[in-house]
Formats: C-alpha cells, structure tokens, sequence
C-alpha cells in the first residue's frame, strides 16, 4: 500500500524542494517505488531539479483528478534521465490549474478527491511512496495536502520565525493526528556535529515531535543552485550521505 | 380480472404493450432514458445471494406512475420475470432487484449468458427500454496466474450426489484428475483446485458430469491460467559489517504471490556503492538451504560507508516462466576499509658493517589473498631509536612478497633490532606488522632528543583546541539563547488556524476517512 509523505515548512528557501527530490531518489536507488509530486503551485522547483523543461509537461495530476486522462500520461519516468537502475521513480510536475480546480470542489469532498488520486497513482505504478512537496506558509492547498498524508516532513532551518513557524505546523499537524518528523537543515557550519545533534534535539524536545535528522549548510549543495539531484552530482559528499540516511529514517516510518 | 393469475396479468401486459408499441398509438418519451447495471456481471451457479439488478431512469415525469417488467432468459431458454412499479419522485429514479430470488421461477443453475430484457408498460409502452446480460461459470474467476486456487461451485445436482469433476488442458487431463466430489444436501457441488507453479499455462476446461442428474446445460466451461509473479520476503546479509576483499553474502527467499516458496531458478541482484555505482551480482537457488543466494568480494579500490543490496526488479527466474517481483526490499551493509596482515622477517645473526639487512614481508587482504599494490615500508630500529630508518619494501610477484634492505652502518648498535613494516594504499586499506630479533654489529651509538621540540608542539596544539572550544561553546550558546520560542505564542498562532472554516471541513473529512476505514 501506498505511503505519503508530504514535505513542508514555514517559511520558504528552507530546501524543501532539495530535501523532497534527494530523498525520493535515495529512496528510489534503494529499491524503493517513488512517485512525486509538486504541489508547489505558487513556486513549483522540482522540475527544475529533475531537468524537465516545460514544453515535455503534457498532463498534469488535475486531469487525472478530472480523469481526463490516465496516471500513465500525467507522469514523467525519471530512472532513465537520472540513469537510476534500481527502484523506480515518477514524476507529477504541479499545474497552476490544480488550485483552481480544488477551490471549485464542493466543499466537503476534497479531502476524498485528492486521496482517490493519489490512490490512483500508487496502484497504477505499484508504488510504495508518493512524496508530496508543497509550497510553504498555511494555506488551504497545504492544510489539503496535510490532510491526505501518511507522514509529515517539517523541514526548518536555525531561524527564530522558521522555529516558530515550524511549532505551528507541529501544532496543526498533531489536531490532524497526522506523525510529524522535523528535519533542520542548513545547520551553520561553525557547529560541531554533536553540539548540532543536541540543539536539533532539543527544538524536537521543545516542540514534542519526533527528529529524523539534519542537514549541515553545505557549499556544493548551494553551488549545484538547484539545478540537479545532489545524490546523484556528489554521491561522495557528505551531505549525500545525510539525505541517504534521512531515506532509511522514512523507511522505519509505518 | 380479480380472478386472473398473476402470470396470466404479466402476459397480457406484454401483449398490450407490444400491440401499442407496433401501432405507435403511444410512444416512448424522447427525452426519458433508462440504464440497467447487473452487479456481479459474473458470478458462479448459485441461488444465492445472487445478483442484484439496478434500473435507473432519468428524465422521467415526476408524480408519473412507472411500471416495468423485467424478463430473464437463461441458457436453456427458460425464462423468468418480475414486475416493479412506482410512482416517480422526481425526474430521476431507481430500484433494485435481486435475481433470482425476486423472479418467478428464477435460478441460476446453467453455466452461459442470462439475458435480461426490461419492457416499460406504463406511462408509455415500449417492449425493451433497456438490456443485459449476466454471465454465469463454474469457477470464480475466468482468468487464474499459477499458483491461486481456482474455486468451483454448481448447482442443481440430487442431494449428496456424486459427480465427476474433469480438468483438461489441450484435451489431457491435469494433475489428479478427474475428481469425484459429493454434492451437499442441497444438490450444491463445491471444489477447489490449488494450482501449482509448474502447470501450462494457457485454456483450460472445466466440466462436471452427475451420477444420475442430467442437467439441460452441460457444466462446462473454459478459463485462462496464466504466469505469475513473485515477491521477496527480505533480504539477509551474512555480516553487518565487511572489510574491503571479503565476500559479502546474501540470501533471500522468494514467495509466489498465490502462497509457497519458489524453489527454482535464478535472479540478479543489485549491489549498490554509497555513490550509487552498481554491481549486478548473479543469485542462484540453493535447494539445500532452500534460499536464492550471491556473493559479491568487496573490491579493494570500491567505497567506504553504507551499501545497499536488493533483487533487481523482474528479474527472478524460476524454472518454469514465472518471475518478478515489481519491487524488493533492500539490505544494508556496512563497508570499511582492508585492515592488511602482515608477515615480515629479516636477517639476523652477526652483520658485517656495509652489509645489509634483508626484509621479506608478507601482507595479505582480509580476504586471505595477496597484497601487490600500495606502498609499502619498513622501519628498521636497532636499541635506543624508536624512530626507525625508513626502508621501501617493492612487490617481487614471484615470491608474492614485499621485500628490501638495509645497509647496516657503524652507528648501528647490536641488540634487539625491532623491524616493523607499515602498508598502505591510496584508498585507505592500511595494516602494519613488526617482529625483532637479535642482531650483532659493532658500531657506537649516539642519541639526540627531540624532546624539547615534542613539548612545544603539544603545548602549541592544546592552547589552540582550547580556543577554537571556547569559539564553538560561544556559538552554540548564541544558537540556544536566540532560539527560545514561546510556546504559548505558537499555540495561539495554530489556533488562527485551526478556527478556520476550511481547516474544521479537512478535520473533518479525516474522521470520516478514519471511521470509514475503522468500519
């Protein structure tokens, strides 16, 4: 059965769309059956990351939603763009239409639409994680996407509205009983590692919920200026390794 | 009228309307449509529960009266009805039926198609607004992969009667059959047939004949057996943890997704580096462990840190077509860099002054195997220098040994030489070994002490520690005091928007959900 994992955060340029593609892909190169989405709708990233141009764009997840067409035509195999022999990966780039189309839904009956395409999605490909990027802030696009999650990935960094921002999320996400997972990112290099495992520990501790990791501010992963999967342009650095480790934290969530 | 029975009502209904329908006294309304849906539209020969019938009428008159009469045809020719009238509430109705139980005469006891013909008598007369068709098997599905069982039900049959099940595929029977089954009681014939890995694929026909019952429809019918798929349980390394050189091992079994163990065949694994350079590692099926296994020696030159091994999709083989699986769970496992046996000795005894010491040194990997490239030196200390002379060791392939020299000068002293030979390469494999032994020479001994230099160096690294410590403890400290957060604040923030409308409608849509799964 299909897993979901929404990634979110308060404030923007946190490096959700980063941490969503890497950790798809590592999920993806260990076996796994990885399908993402952007939901991204007011600053859509990923096919950026992923490499894919606008005009390779045909359908997107609103015509599956409308079942105008069928998963297979609103998804972009990616193992062969990315040269990934394991596992399989697919993407579903957002359109700006979604949103219209969600807000013309009646109310009441959102929640159950998105499930069903999402449901959709995970049995046509036989996938084992839809990995959901959003755009950041509270809206009611990303209360939705909230909603329809298995697990929630609040990603912050060291900043004291981002902290807040991220207690807010926590907040919400436990009156939805949805399992949130804290990951801090651009953790300032001046901070051994101990002492930025302490500190992440002690955000969790503060705000009750569960830390699956962190991620030091890295040099290369900003000079890749998001134009790549980072696992896969420096497999080597130690920064891949952090996100491959972040992909076996997902795999022990149920 | 009062005394006409009820079949001899329904009659006359279809000849009245057929009668309007053929004179075009009364037509059908244009813009009223009708849609008939059978749910199963398969089903095995049963009485129950049955099938249920569903009429939907739209663009009908509402407060107008609708009468229908559905009739039924069944493989022999037989035939049933039922009739439903209702006034109609608004432009759109419906109603269900279940056959047979809510048709005169109505069964479901031949194997073939059950045609369904709806006629409307009232407001308009029209002989068939609407069709279907119900189809109706001895097995439960018409399309099988190996390895799921194929159930059987008939009906009709005398009370604990004994019938002849046949199996065949192209006209041979299968495994174990035919089969002699009782039917129960109620003249019901229930089987099921486990199919196993091995069996053809392709038609198969399924027919039953009674002891006495003749039945006007024979019980026979065809369905498709087709490959199937399999799945991995898990995948087990032999060792969490392995050296470069040494051989991982893996072992996995593999399911068929009907149920049982795959017991031929062959798969590929793949191994995955930390830098997601991958190796296809062939697994074959170990029948005395009853598990697929590989291995994979470590290469010496490959990465350090976390490897990932899982079975490449589809590409289990057994011995009969059936492969898979779609996806595989992953092992990991640790990889660390050749920790190097060494072996050395050296010549010892009474030396001469010029001439040389001679190093034999033999390093093997963790594996067992030889060490031929890297760098290789000895360190030759006679008594009172701990810091020894530094010797080059070069690889002689046919000794398969590291070997050098070392010229002994007057400053050597006699006593215990303490030869000691470090190897590495440029990949981190690293092992060193030492061994001494009694040597005599004649030379004078002089020693100087670096000391002085030694206390400097450490005083100059612990004043620096401790200064980039303070550094980092005044950062951390920042980090802790800027980053206090009110948590009142948050959770009146969280409450703006838990207030929301739309935030209550997705709560609440979860619950449903949630309930909806519970129930």
């Amino acid at each position: 059965m299909v897993r979901t994992i929404t990634v979110h955060s308060f404030k923007g340029g946190t490096g959700k769309s980063t941490i969503t593609a890497n950790l798809a892909t590592a999920l993806a190169a260990r076996g796994r059956r990885v399908g993402v989405m952007d939901m991204d709708l007011e600053g859509p990233g990923l096919h950026v990351i992923f490499n894919i141009t606008p005009e390779e764009v045909k359908h997107t997840l609103n015509d599956v939603l409308l079942d105008a067409v069928s998963p297979d035509e609103a998804v972009i195999p990616m193992n062969g763009r990315l040269g990934l022999e394991a596992g399989s990966l697919y993407f579903s780039p957002a359109s700006v239409r979604v949103g219209e189309m969600l807000r013309t839904l009646r109310t009441g009956f959102e929640l159950e639409s998105f499930s069903r395409a999402i449901a959709k999605l995970g049995t046509s490909f036989k996938l084992d994680y839809v990995m959901i990027d959003t755009h950041p802030g509270i809206e009611n696009d990303t209360l939705l996407v909230m909603g329809v999650c298995d697990h929630l990935v609040i990603v912050s960094r060291i900043d004291q509205q981002d902290i807040f921002g991220t207690g807010v999320v926590v907040d919400i996400a436990r009156t939805l009983e949805k399992p949130a997972h804290l990951v801090v990112n651009m953790v300032p290099k001046g901070l051994k590692a101990s002492d930025a495992s302490k500190l992440v520990k002690g955000i969790g501790h503060h705000f009750k919920v569960d830390v699956a990791g962190w991620l030091p501010f890295s040099d290369a992963v900003q000079s890749s200026l998001s134009k790549s999967v980072f696992i896969l342009t420096n497999p080597r650095d130690a920064v891949a390794s952090r996100f491959q480790d972040l992909a076996k934290q997902l795999e022990s969530y149920n | 009228m009062g005394i006409l029975s009820r079949k001899t009502k329904t009659l006359i209904l279809v000849l009245v309307a057929s009668l309007f329908l053929a004179v075009g006294l009364v037509p059908v309304h244009a813009a009223t449509q009708y849609a008939l849906s059978l749910n199963p539209g398969r089903t095995q020969e049963q009485s129950s529960p049955g099938v249920t019938v569903t009429l939907t009428v739209t663009g009908a008159s509402s407060g107008q009266p609708y009468s229908f009469l559905l009739l039924v045809t069944d493989p022999s020719g037989a035939k049933s009805n039922a009739t439903r009238s209702t006034i109609a509430p608004g432009s759109a109705f419906s109603f269900q039926l279940n056959y047979p139980s809510d048709f005169s005469r109505g069964s479901i006891k031949y194997v073939g198609q059950y045609n369904v013909n709806v006629a409307q008598t009232t407001p308009s007369v029209s002989a068939s607004v609407a069709s279907g068709h119900l189809d109706v098997g001895l097995t439960d599905k018409s399309t099988y992969e190996r390895t799921y069982p194929v159930s059987i039900k008939a009906d009709a049959y005398s009370s604990n009667e004994t019938v002849r099940i046949d199996i065949t595929h192209a006209s041979l029977s299968a495994p174990d059959f035919p089969a002699f089954v009782n039917a129960d009681p109620s003249g019901n014939v229930f089987f099921s047939w486990l199919t196993t890995p091995d069996l053809p694929i392709g038609n198969y026909n399924v027919t039953i004949t009674g002891g006495s019952t003749v039945k006007a429809v024979r019980d026979s019918q065809s369905f498709l057996l087709d490959l199937t798929g399999v799945t991995i349980r898990g995948i087990n390394v032999a060792q969490s943890s392995l050296m470069r050189s040494q051989t991982a091992r893996f072992s996995f079994s593999a399911d068929y997704l009907g149920g049982g163990p795959v017991q031929s065949g062959f798969a590929t694994l793949l191994v995955t580096q930390p830098d997601f350079t991958i190796q296809q590692v062939p697994a074959t099926y170990n029948a005395t462990s009853a598990r697929f296994e590989a291995g994979y020696r470590i290469p010496l030159v490959s990465m350090n840190g976390s490897w990932t091994a899982l079975v490449k999709a589809n590409s289990l083989q057994d011995s009969y077509g059936n492969s898979g699986p779609d996806s595989s769970p992953s092992a990991d496992f640790i990889v660390t860099p050749a920790s190097l046996s060494v072996d050395l000795n050296f010549t010892r005894g009474d030396i001469v002054i010029g001439n040389v010491v001679a190093i034999y040194s033999n390093i093997t990997t963790p594996d067992g195997s030889s060490f031929a490239a890297g760098t290789v030196s000895a360190f030759v200390s006679p008594p009172g220098r701990p810091i020894g002379n530094q010797v080059n060791l070069l690889y002689d392939s046919s000794q398969r040994k590291w070997v050098g020299s070392y010229t002994v000068s007057t400053n050597d002293p006699s006593g215990v030489w303490l030869v000691k030979v470090s190897a590495s390469d440029p990949y981190g494999n690293s092992g060193s070994g030492s061994t001494s032994s009694i040597v005599t020479v004649v030379a004078p001994v002089s020693q100087g002490s670096t000391l002085t230099l030694w206390f400097l160096t450490a005083f100059g690294a612990i004043a620096a520690g401790l200064l980039v410590g303070l550094f980092l403890l005044r950062r951390k400290r920042t980090f802790q005091h800027h980053l206090q957060v009110d948590l009142q604040a948050v959770s009146e923030e969280a409450s703006k928007v838990k207030n929301q409308e739309f935030f209550q409608s997705i709560k609440e849509q979860i619950e449903k959900q949630r309930e909806g799964k519970g129930s």
